[in-house]
């Protein structure tokens, strides 16, 4: 049997319309945080679909339809980090890149305005899981980085904020998985 | 395409016989064009009904962009096409070397046409990177049938 070739994509929602929002404290919040804003519950893997297959269709016509429409699957959502992980044949996978890049609005009824940005393309899911992790924990620290000089003051401000855009003071606890688990297994001990 | 040319010393009035017993052979310059910059073809509008208007290039224009837009969307209607000649039933086109197969894919599987009228779609009679080969080929199809 002929092995199917995939790529997996990882994709942000990014919002660049910053707005100028401020928290309870009238302290605004950070950039790094406001571009990455959770996204509305709307955006469920179904509605994603049908607005991409829209898209597909009207960007690339029925060649680009016919090409993705058998191996294009969203295989994770999230919209509290605005993050998913699209599943597309190797062949086409460019086609699904670009139809992407020129989507404007999330495809939900009365859309926000966003930008969607590929920021991985892997052949397994596994280091398309490992990479989002990994942004995951630079964009925490990054905003307690651009927090960092008035930590202590505004503490008081933050703590009882219930948005994303939270920071704790406890140690972000992260455990790496390693890459060479299996192999520890299979390798052979020499004495 | 392989253009050759032979150079050889051109004779001049009063030629230094010395000079002469130096030319050897000649000189021979060969150029191959692998990645000509446009590829060619010709279409002919075909119809179900019998009395087929004859073309002009708004109709060719318009013709082509609707097969475009529907196999290839808006990318599609975005490749350049530029219509070179038009003459009754049957057009010849220009299009990007790059972009033949698809262009050609697209006229081939379009079916134009109103409901209540009838359908029109493209023959592509010949397609190709040198433009002299397809009218060259014209004559082709009236060998065998007389």
């Amino acid at each position: 049997m002929v092995r199917l070739k995939n790529r997996y994509l990882l994709v942000n929602i990014l919002y660049p319309e910053l707005g100028g929002h401020y928290l309870q404290g009238r302290k605004a919040i950070p950039d790094v945080v406001e571009f990455n804003q959770p996204t509305t519950d709307a955006l469920t893997a179904g509605a994603l679909m049908k607005g991409l297959k829209a898209e597909i269709a009207n960007v690339f016509g029925d060649y680009g339809s016919g090409a993705v429409s058998e191996s294009i699957t969203v295989k994770y959502l999230s919209p509290a980090t605005s993050t998913f992980i699209l599943r597309v044949s190797r062949a086409h996978y460019r086609i699904a890149w670009a139809t992407l890049s020129l989507m404007t609005q999330i495809p939900v009824k009365d859309g926000r305005n966003c930008v969607f940005r590929v920021v991985r393309v892997s052949g397994t899911i596994r280091k398309a899981e490992e990479e989002a992790i990994r942004r995951a924990r630079e964009l925490i620290l990054k905003t307690r980085q651009q927090l960092g000089e008035k930590r202590d003051s505004i503490l008081d401000d933050i703590f009882g904020s219930t948005e994303a855009e939270t920071t704790k003071e406890e140690d972000v606890l992260t455990v790496d998985r390693s890459d060479s688990e299996e192999e520890k297994d299979d390798s052979d001990g020499d004495g | 395409m392989v253009l050759d040319s032979d150079t050889t010393m051109a004779d001049q009035p009063g030629a230094k016989r010395k000079h002469d017993k130096h030319v050897k052979g000649h000189e021979i310059a060969a150029k191959t064009i692998k990645t000509p910059p446009f590829s060619y073809a010709h279409l002919q509008l075909i119809s179900d009904s019998d009395n087929i208007k004859d073309l002009d290039s708004l109709i060719v224009r318009s013709h082509i962009t609707a097969a475009l837009t529907q196999f290839l969307g808006v990318t599609g209607s975005a490749i350049s096409v530029d219509i070179l000649k038009v003459e009754g039933t049957e057009c010849w086109i220009r299009v990007p070397r790059e972009d033949l197969s698809s262009v050609v894919a697209a006229l081939g599987g379009w079916v134009g046409g109103k409901e209540n009228e009838d359908k029109v779609g493209w023959k592509v009679k010949g397609s190709g990177n040198w433009l002299s080969i397809l009218v060259g080929e014209r004559g082709r199809e009236g060998i065998w049938k007389e």
